[in-house]
């Protein structure tokens, strides 16, 4: 039998915002932009819950439910910081975590009991030393796999502590909706309520030969959800993968010429991000995104991994350009670097097509300048936007 | 339309010709085979606008002549799995089915429009019927003109292709420069961080100086070169290369664009000179990559030391006995550089000329200059 955890942090967003700014202890923290912005929220506090608002909300509406929120951009940074902090205990108890998004993941401690205890006890640990540690409350679930330990983490927030044990499974899922189970979203729930199903355990009476023609292969999913069977395995994520950006647009946009400058933006942070770690990629990705919410990637693979915005934005272009931008008008561009290997060794090339050494001399002065002077002291002409162009030579123009 | 042939036969032709069938398309007529009779022989015919080839069908018995294109990948898949023995195919009369019979199978295949079929390139006909003979070596209005033993061709594109990077953007990375002159023709390739310069032996008179696509190469390397007395003729005008064999005839469209000034690149001076065996140098540096591709060479008369260092798994240190002549030094190079050189010599011994200094150094064989391989070091951090 296996003891997986599910760790959930509580609100995590907004309770690192309120952990950082201890004015905001108490209110209602809203993380995901402006109530005026077009954007939905991200997360927010169990004080903004009580007016109703939840994640994915559009902030216009959460804006109305609640005109004296605290609405906070976000800074996507810190809680990446956070939750690497968060992620360096839970690899103390046992190397096999897998990380879902920055504020949730699945611990495999099977083989951690007979080293720290039962899985009830290093759940108990972990809970107690993040909140000690790092100053966040957390929610987990305890169970015997991923399922029930995600469904536990979810039945008490905010800080939950569910173990649903391996006897009576059938009787503890059975008065839940189904909604409850994994994968079953509102089309399936309205599919299923059609069927005359309304909790798992209305499900559990159908025959799984009838759930399957109902449902085709995410019925057999179903079936053994329904029962507490669920066989998927703790996943060990592989190393940083990848270093992108993206950007959704505030209005979808068909200007080639502002998506041709949002790509090189781009393209300019993941070089730079690249450089501050040490790394070099060789596959670039390009992902667009059109107002039909179609979403198309296009990839390559370089002969060599390279940490040039030039280079990066020379590909990512090419790609944009193969797949006709999308088609239509998009909403959301975005760059993408893999395959990162740690730029140690440099092949020296025959033939400098790109002013290599000069590039990389100006790349070396840019990053210098930005370390020292922050990220927009400078910049390059194509990113400014009118405004910015037109007062830079307001300010040169100006007589001594 | 009407014709006899036989599956093994039709089968060998389709395997040439499909290979230049358009994958990707936007245009289905690309995706078509055109299959033609011409003075009593059959041929087939598929090209992408790039890469064109056309093979004559041996064995078939032409009972009415006709022209047609049908969807060339399935037209091969039903080649392919027919039984051997004799096929018979043919076009009923309002020409839109085009059938496929043996004495238990029949299919019928929706034709495309023979006239969206692109047009060959003026003068393409007329290199049918060119014998290929290089003693009747004559000038040709149309056509620049060489000879050439196909086994060596094959040989030196094997020798030059995996030095290029195919789906580069960058034309002279995805092409390979060929330089005719008086009976030689010299085969440049790069993919910026190496160079091959491969010298062979062709029948020919004139100058020209063209850029080829290594997805050509690469088919006419596979097609044309097996038969060790195979003889093939190159005719080049304006914008095409043709490759003319028994019964094969392959087109390419060329590149037009600069490649770089590759002698510039070629180093004359050197810190040192090492000769030493193929094979042992191609295990050792195999042995070191499966650490790292990374490796150092450390030099001086008392022989070579390759070392790798992965931070993260270990070291690797290969000790390999040869004949050094110069300074003592250490260069980084990328392993696999190396090796794809090594493994595409035949020759005991090769010489390695080698620059410190971030410089480009040299590989040859020993028995003379005909195949060179240049290539630029590795900056190691440690």
């Amino acid at each position: 039998m296996r003891r997986i955890i599910h760790l959930d942090m509580d609100a995590f967003f907004a309770s690192v915002e309120q952990m950082d700014n201890p004015a905001y202890l108490g209110r209602p923290v809203i993380v995901g932009g402006s109530p005026q912005s077009r954007g939905v929220v991200s997360t927010c506090s169990y004080e903004a819950r009580k007016y109703g608002i939840h994640s994915a909300m559009p902030l216009r509406e959460a804006g109305r439910r609640c005109p004296h929120g605290i609405f906070l951009p976000g800074r996507m940074n810190r809680y990446m910081e956070v939750s690497a902090q968060i992620r360096e205990i839970m690899l103390e108890y046992t190397p096999v975590v897998e990380p879902i998004s920055l504020d949730e993941a699945f611990l495999d401690v099977t083989a951690s009991e007979k080293l720290f205890g039962p899985a009830e006890q290093i759940a108990k640990t972990l809970v107690g030393r993040i909140n000690k540690e790092v100053g966040l409350p957390a929610s987990v679930g305890v169970a015997h796999n991923k399922f029930l330990a995600k469904l536990g983490s979810d039945l008490k927030k905010p800080k939950g502590f569910v173990v649903i044990p391996p006897d009576g499974v059938e009787e503890f899922l059975a008065p839940l909706p189904v909604s409850k189970l994994w994968g079953v979203g509102p089309k399936t729930t309205e599919l299923l309520h059609k069927l005359g199903v309304q909790t798992i355990g209305d499900l559990q009476k159908i025959p799984p030969a009838q759930i399957r023609s109902r449902l085709g292969e995410s019925g057999e999913v179903l079936y053994n959800l329904a029962h507490g069977i669920d066989e998927r395995p703790v996943t060990v994520e592989e190393e940083a993968k990848s270093i992108g950006h993206e950007v959704t647009f505030p209005t979808d946009t068909g200007d080639r010429d502002l998506l041709e400058g949002t790509l090189l933006g781009l393209c300019e942070r993941v070089a730079r991000r690249m450089r501050k770690q040490g790394l070099a990629g060789r596959i670039i990705t390009v992902k667009l995104r059109n107002t039909d919410f179609k979403t198309i990637t296009r990839r390559l693979t370089l002969p060599a991994p390279t940490d040039f915005e030039e280079i990066i934005f020379r590909h990512a272009l090419s790609l944009a350009k193969k797949a006709n931008w999308g088609g239509k008008q998009l909403r959301l561009v975005g760059v993408s670097v893999s395959g990162l290997q740690k730029g140690l060794q440099e092949q020296i090339p025959l033939f400098l097509t790109e002013d290599h050494e000069d590039l990389k001399r100006l790349h070396e002065t840019v990053d210098l300048i930005k370390d020292r002077f922050g990220e927009t002291a400078i910049t390059r002409g194509r990113l400014l936007t009118g405004f910015q162009r037109r007062k830079n030579a307001a300010l040169h123009e100006k007589p001594e | 339309m009407k014709i006899f042939c036989s599956q093994e036969e039709l089968l060998r032709s389709l395997q040439m010709a499909t290979k230049a069938l358009s994958v990707k398309t936007t245009l289905p007529i690309l995706s078509g085979l055109l299959l033609e009779t011409r003075d009593d022989q059959l041929y087939c015919l598929a090209t992408d606008l790039e890469l064109g080839i056309e093979v004559k069908i041996p064995e078939a018995t032409i009972i009415a002549p006709g022209k047609v294109v049908i969807q060339g990948k399935t037209f091969f898949e039903i080649i392919r799995h027919l039984s051997s023995g004799r096929i018979e195919l043919f076009l009923d009369d309002k020409e839109n089915l085009f059938n496929i019979k043996t004495s238990t199978s029949f299919f019928s295949l929706h034709t495309l429009p023979v006239n969206e079929f692109p047009s060959l390139p003026e003068g393409f006909r007329a290199l049918d019927n060119l014998q290929i003979k290089s003693e009747n070596l004559e000038d040709n209005a149309n056509f620049d003109l060489y000879f050439i033993k196909a086994p060596v061709l094959k040989e030196a594109i094997k020798q030059s292709l995996y030095a290029t990077l195919p789906e580069d953007p960058r034309p002279f990375l995805s092409s390979v420069l060929a330089e005719f002159g008086q009976d030689q023709l010299r085969i440049v390739a790069t993919d910026i961080n190496r160079l091959v310069i491969k010298e062979i032996k062709v029948k020919g008179e004139k100058k020209r100086n063209i850029l080829i696509p290594v997805k050509s190469l690469r088919e006419i390397a596979n097609i044309f070169g097996n038969d060790p007395d195979e003889e093939i003729g190159i005719a080049i005008d304006e914008r095409q290369l043709f490759v003319v064999g028994k019964g094969i005839i392959i087109s390419s469209r060329l590149i037009d664009a600069q490649f770089p000034r590759y002698e510039q690149v070629i180093p004359k001076d050197f810190t040192g000179k090492m000769k030493i065996n193929r094979q042992v140098f191609l295990a050792a540096l195999d042995r070191s990559s499966l650490l790292d591709k990374a490796v150092k060479l450390s030099l001086s008369e008392a022989g070579l030391i390759i070392s790798s260092n992965e931070p993260e798994l270990g070291t690797a240190y290969e000790e390999v006995s040869c004949d050094y002549n110069g300074d003592i030094m250490e260069i980084g190079f990328n392993a696999q550089y190396l090796m794809d050189f090594l493994k595409n010599v035949d020759n005991e011994e090769i010489i390695f000329n080698l620059s410190s200094g971030m410089k480009a150094s040299l590989m040859s064989a020993t028995n003379g200059e005909d195949y060179r391989y240049i290539i630029m070091p590795l900056r190691l951090s440690v």
